[in-house]
Order: structure tokens, then sequence, then C-alpha cells
């Protein structure tokens, strides 16, 4: 019972979602604002079923739903598009970030859904306080960079077309560039408690607080490129086109840091 | 003066520019992705390995080229990071329109410098074992060829620096008998001269003893293996062998070979803690060892499988040339033990560059997200925005066998 109510949930979620991203593609590209209002209350309801899933999930295996790739996954995007939320209330303009952070959110969703298992009790490893603080932070940090991504995106797309009708009608490229720089911020501050938290408790349960594994290694990375990021905008003026380009590389390092490491090598860790 | 100075300054300028800074992070970039990528130490390779020894890339993050990018970072953060705060007016700064900002930036950057030199510490000066304990066992602690083993011969700590090592006991809570949900080993350390420690070890709950931490990281089924010579009668093993747990969830296997190198067919033996069959065929039923039984499984000289039986608890198998005892069971326990005197450095670092982080950032965060009064019912993306725009800104491992008994 509860896993078809669990998988039915997962599904209302993701055509929510998806029927979210296509009404504001549509409002984007027409020019309706009204379109995109419609697309975000149904954001707003596709959030409410993720909960749903994500609180059945929970109580079908007795603990947060944070062990495996498929519960990681789904509530890293939870937190993406609570994020989104409420960015979106407190700056209606840039609203069309959402244009990029709804895809990732659909597509993260299908990828973990297709290595779903039945849910199991959490491993002795796992019973960690940290873990929480860990895994929460990290898809903190994955939500702003994903929204800052998508501000990056839509300069690019601004500023590579700019003569593209529905483009002329997103923000300025500038306020694009600004909001995409603050949540690099934000994400890095959350990206610092994550590996922070991680190596506390890396040091618990390992006896070293870091040991060089794959993802570990890919995670500093990805803060690196971050880091790189913050000071060559503070020290070469990197702004715009080329601040936009860095910040979707650094999305790419994030991703593999999330789901590519086992790509490229084994890895210890017990994370995703 | 003059060329000294000159000389002196140069540098100084050199170690402390903002462009070394972008380069040396790139550089740490790059080397940390090609240590991601390519299998490091513990890792093995059929090709690579090999090919890559030579070129040091097997382990780069002790190689010079990354410890030396390291120093080079920590020292230019300092000297950039002063020299900006020098540039600024020194302590002036701390009292500005800026202070909090100003601090937050200066403490990042302290925090930074705390972390390379607490990690350098710890990557030189750490000592760090791998110890297999079988339940009843006693092993002797000793720093041998710069990391913790652990010797057999002798039970009792003569010499400074050695430990006794007992494993008592490791317990398994397991829900619905197939789901561990907690592992406890009962450990007693001793060491010469001093109080000794008895107490529980879980994951995620270290022990610690006189500046070492003992962390539970395996645990696993040690069954007790009698083998003798079919024909002869004669004993060729009598111990506990400790199996290798493969898989996750209800596809766990506990599993591994003989490690006799005198057997002439290789043997692989699994363990089913708890068993149901169904005709012919034999099924793990549970993880708990209610009703436990082996599986032996001899190989061919091409890894083939040529004969197999199962053997319940206290049961006897002739296979082959051997004949085969399961005389009991017993759990096995691995544990890391550290001793990093680089750690308190680290700890401390991570907490003052989080908080830094965080008061670096403050000020600007309640402005950011203020700045800008939404306008109800607004038209969205083609509301004009008001801005304000801010323009600026592992070793040693080692495998023990438990003693024969
Ligand atoms: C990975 C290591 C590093 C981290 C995490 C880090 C972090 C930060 C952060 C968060 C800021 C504030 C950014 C801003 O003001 O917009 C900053 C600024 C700064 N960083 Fe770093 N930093 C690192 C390495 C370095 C190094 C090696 C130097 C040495 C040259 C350096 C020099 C500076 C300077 C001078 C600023 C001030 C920029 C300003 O006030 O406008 N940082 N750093």
């Amino acid at each position: 019972m509860m896993p078809q109510a669990e998988i039915i949930l997962f599904w209302v979620t993701v055509f929510a979602y998806v029927g979210a991203f296509c009404l504001h593609l549509f409002g984007f590209m027409g020019g309706k604002a009204r379109g995109v209002t419609y697309a975000v209350w149904i954001l707003w309801m596709g959030l409410g079923f993720h909960t749903a899933t994500a609180i059945v999930r929970w109580m079908a295996g007795g603990h947060p739903p944070v062990t495996d790739t498929y519960e990681l996954n789904l509530t890293g995007t939870w937190f993406t598009v609570l994020i989104f939320l409420a960015f979106e209330k407190v700056r209606r303009a840039e609203r069309s970030v959402g244009l990029v952070v709804t895809p990732i959110v659909f597509l993260v969703l299908g990828y973990g859904f297709m290595s779903r298992g039945e849910p199991v009790p959490m491993g002795p490893a796992y019973q960690s306080p940290w873990l929480v603080v860990h895994v929460i932070f990290a898809w903190l940090a994955f939500g702003c960079y994903v929204i800052s991504t998508g501000a990056a995106v839509l300069l690019l797309l601004k500023e590579g077309f700019p003569s593209w009708n529905p483009i002329i009608k997103a923000p300025e490229s500038e306020a694009l560039d600004l909001a995409s720089y603050r949540f690099i911020v934000l994400g890095f501050i959350n990206h610092a408690v994550m590996l922070v938290s991680g190596a506390l408790w890396a040091k618990k349960l390992w006896g070293h607080y870091w040991s060089w594994d794959a993802l570990e290694t890919w995670s500093l990375v990805a803060f690196l490129v971050y880091a790189f990021y913050l000071h060559a905008r503070s020290f070469l003026g990197w702004r715009m086109r080329r601040a936009a380009w860095l910040t979707v590389l650094g999305l790419l390092v994030v991703a593999i840091s999330f789901w590519g490491v086992e790509w490229f090598s084994p890895s210890v860790h017990p994370g995703p | 003066m003059s060329a000294r100075y000159r000389l002196s300054t140069i540098l100084l300028n050199g170690l402390s520019s903002s462009k070394l800074a972008l380069v040396l992070v790139l550089l740490l970039i790059l080397l940390s992705i090609v240590g991601a990528v390519l299998p490091q130490e513990g890792a093995a390779h059929p090709i690579l390995t090999g090919a890559l020894k030579p070129l040091g890339l097997f382990h780069v993050f002790r190689s010079w080229p990354f410890l030396a990018t390291i120093f080079l970072l920590g020292i230019n953060t300092l000297t950039c990071t002063v020299l900006h705060l020098l540039r600024e007016g020194g302590f002036s700064v701390l009292k500005g329109p800026k202070a909090i900002e100003r601090v937050g930036f200066f403490l990042v950057h302290l925090s930074l410098i705390a972390l390379l030199s607490g990690g350098l510490w710890s990557a030189a000066a750490r000592l760090n074992g791998f110890i297999v304990l079988t339940e009843g066992q006693r092993g002797l602690l000793a720093r041998h060829d710069g990391s913790f083993r652990l010797l057999g011969e002798r039970l009792r700590p003569e010499r400074e620096g050695e430990f006794l090592v007992f494993l008592k006991k490791v317990n398994i809570e397991y829900e619905r008998k197939r789901y561990p949900i907690a592992a406890t080993s009962h450990l007693e350390i001793r060491s010469r001269g001093m109080e000794g420690v008895e107490g529980e070890v879980k994951f995620n709950e270290p022990i610690a003893y006189n500046g070492l931490t003992f962390t539970q990281r395996e645990t696993g089924f040690s069954p007790r293996l009698v083998i003798r010579d079919a024909g002869s009668g004669k004993l060729l093993l009598d111990s506990f062998v400790a199996l290798k747990t493969f898989g996750k969830g209800a596809e766990r296997e506990y599993r591994d070979f003989v490690p006799l190198p005198f057997l002439r067919q290789r043997v692989i033996i699994t363990l089913y803690p708890s068993f149901s069959r169904d005709n012919d065929t034999v099924r793990k039923a549970g993880d708990a060892p209610d009703n436990p039984l082996l599986l032996i499984e001899m190989e061919d000289g091409s890894g083939r499988v040529v004969s197999h039986g199962h053997l319940p608890s206290g049961g006897r198998l002739a296979l082959g040339e051997y004949s085969f005892l399961f005389a009991g069971l017993r759990r096995w326990a691995a544990f890391q033990v550290v001793q990093d005197p680089g750690y308190p450095i680290v700890m401390v670092s991570l907490w003052l560059g989080m908080g830094a982080l965080v008061l670096r950032y403050l000020p600007d965060l309640g402005r950011w997200f203020r700045e800008e009064p939404v306008r109800r019912g607004g038209h969205g993306d083609r509301g004009k925005a008001t801005r304000t725009m801010d323009w600026r800104h592992e070793e040693g491992i080692e495998v023990t066998l438990p003693p024969t008994l």
C-alpha cells in the first residue's frame, strides 16, 4: 500500500513540475505574465505532492529519506524547489530562472527513480546527527547553485541572442548577473557547512576527517571552482558572460560530485 | 640596502599577488581532479597502477607538486591578506563602515591558513593502522614502519607505545532479522604503566585512549573451520576465517577464499547466517545468525566450480581430498587506529572558517534580499527591476588472521 501511494505521489509531483515548466515556457515565449503566475502556482502544488511523497517514504523507511540515490534526489529537489519558490516571492523580477531550474528538478527526480529500491531501515553507519546536517546543507548548496545557473543561462541567452523576442523581456543582464552571484555566495556558505560537517562526521565514522576519496575530492573541486569564481570577480572583475560560463562549469562539477563519481573512480563514501 | 630591499620587495609582491592566488587555486583544482580520476594508493588497477607509479601520479595527494601548491597557497594567503588589510589602513578598518565584512574576510583567510597548517601537520605526523580482530582475540598493537600494526607474538605491552587490544564481544542488532541497525564492539585496551580502558565502540562512536582513537570500521562473520587431509586425517587448519561482506540490504553476502596456499584447489566458503531449503536449492533466509550454514565450493584451475557441499553448524563434509568441519561461528571487527596531532587545529579552523564566512556575508545577505520590494500582481518577467547595483563585490593496511586455536 505504502509503496504504491509513494509511487503515485511521486509521479503526480513529476507531472506537476513538467506542467509548470510547459506553462512557464509558453508564458515566457508569448510574453504572458499570467501564464508564468499559473506556472508558479502549479509549482507550489507540485511541492505539496513532493512533500507528501517524502513523508510517505520517511514513514515506510522509519528514517528521513537521505540514504540512497533515489531518496537523496527526492530530498534534494525538494530543497531546490523550495528555495526557488522563496526566491520567486522575494524577487519576482527574476522568476524566469525557473525555466532552467524546473527541468533540472524533474530530470534529477527521474534519474533518482531509475535506482529506486524499497525503503530499508537505516544502517548503523548512517545513524549520526551529522548525516542530517551534511545532507541538508549539501542540498541547500545544490539548490542555490541551480538557481544561480538558471540566472547564468538566461544571461548567456540574453547576451548571445539579443534580438530573440522572448529573451528581450527577460530581466536585464546586470540583474541576472547579480542574482547569479548572490546565489553562488549562498551556495558557497552552505557548501562550506556541508564540507565541514562531512569532515566532522568522517572523523567519527572512519577515524579520518579527510581521506581524499573520489567523492570528497570532487566536492572540494566544486568548492574551489566557486572560490575561484569569487576571487576572479573580485581580483579580475570577471562578470556577466565570463562569470556565467564559470557558473555553468561549477554546476557541472557539482553534478559530477553528486552523481558522476562512480563513473570515474570507486569510492568508500556512503553517499549517493 | 637597495639590491636586497628590491629583491625582497619583488619577492613579497610576487608571493602576495592575487594572480598567484588564482593560479594556485586553479593548480589545486587540476591536481585534485587528477587524484580523483586516477586510481590512488588503496585502489588497484590492472594496467594503470603499474604505469602511474613511476610518474608519482599514484599518490597525487602526497606528491611534492601537491604539497608545494598547498604550502605556497598558505604563504600567498598569509601575505596577501595581511598586505590587503595594511593597505586599507590596518586595524582602523575594523572600525569603518564595513567592519563586520572586513573581520569576516580576515578570519576566513586566517582559518584557511590554520587549516592548511593543521592539514600539513596531520599529513606529516599522523600515525595510522587498520586492525582486524575476532571475538575473543587479543593483539599487541605497536608502531612498525610508520604505522600501527598488530603483532601477535607477545601478549603484554612491554615497551612504551605498545598497546594490548582485546576484542571481547561484537553485538549486532537486526530489524526483521535482516537489516543490521546497530553494531557494538566491546574492547579492552591497555598500555604499560597506565590504567586501561574498557568500553563499547560503535559506528560513529569511537573510543579514545592515550592519544589514540579506535574507530569501528566494519564487522563481519568468522566461522571456525577445521580442515583435514581426507586420506591421512592430518590436521591442515583449525582457525576462524574472517569472511568479507559483499553487497547491501537483502543482497548481502558473506564470502571468502580459504587463505591457505598449500591447498591444491581454490576453496571458497560462503556463510548463510540463516537459511531455507527449497527442494535442492539453499537460500539465505536472513542475516541474523540463527541457523547458520556454510557452503564450500572447490574450483579447478580455470576458476570453474567443480564440487560443492553444505555444512550446518557442527557438521562435517568430505570434498575432494579434504574433510571440513564447521566448528563454530564468531564475529570479527575492524578498527581504524589513529593518532593525529594536527586534528585539533583542523577542527578549530573549520569552525572558525564557517563562522567567518557567515560574518563576511551576513550584512550583504540581509540587504540583497530586501533591496527590491515585490510589486504585488506585478508583471513578472516584464517587471522592470529597480536595482541598486552593488558591483563590488589510508596507509599501513594490515589484515591479521586470527590465531590458530
Ligand atoms: C580556497 C581558498 C579560499 C577561500 C575559500 C577564500 C574565500 C574568500 C571569500 C569568501 C572572500 C570574499 C569574497 C568577496 O569579497 O567577494 C574572499 C576574498 C578575498 N580573498 Fe580569498 N579565499 C581563498 C583563498 C585566497 C587566497 C589564496 C588569497 C590570496 C591572495 C585570497 C585573497 C583574498 C582577498 C584579497 C579577498 C578580498 C577581496 C575584496 O575585499 O574585495 N583568498 N576570499
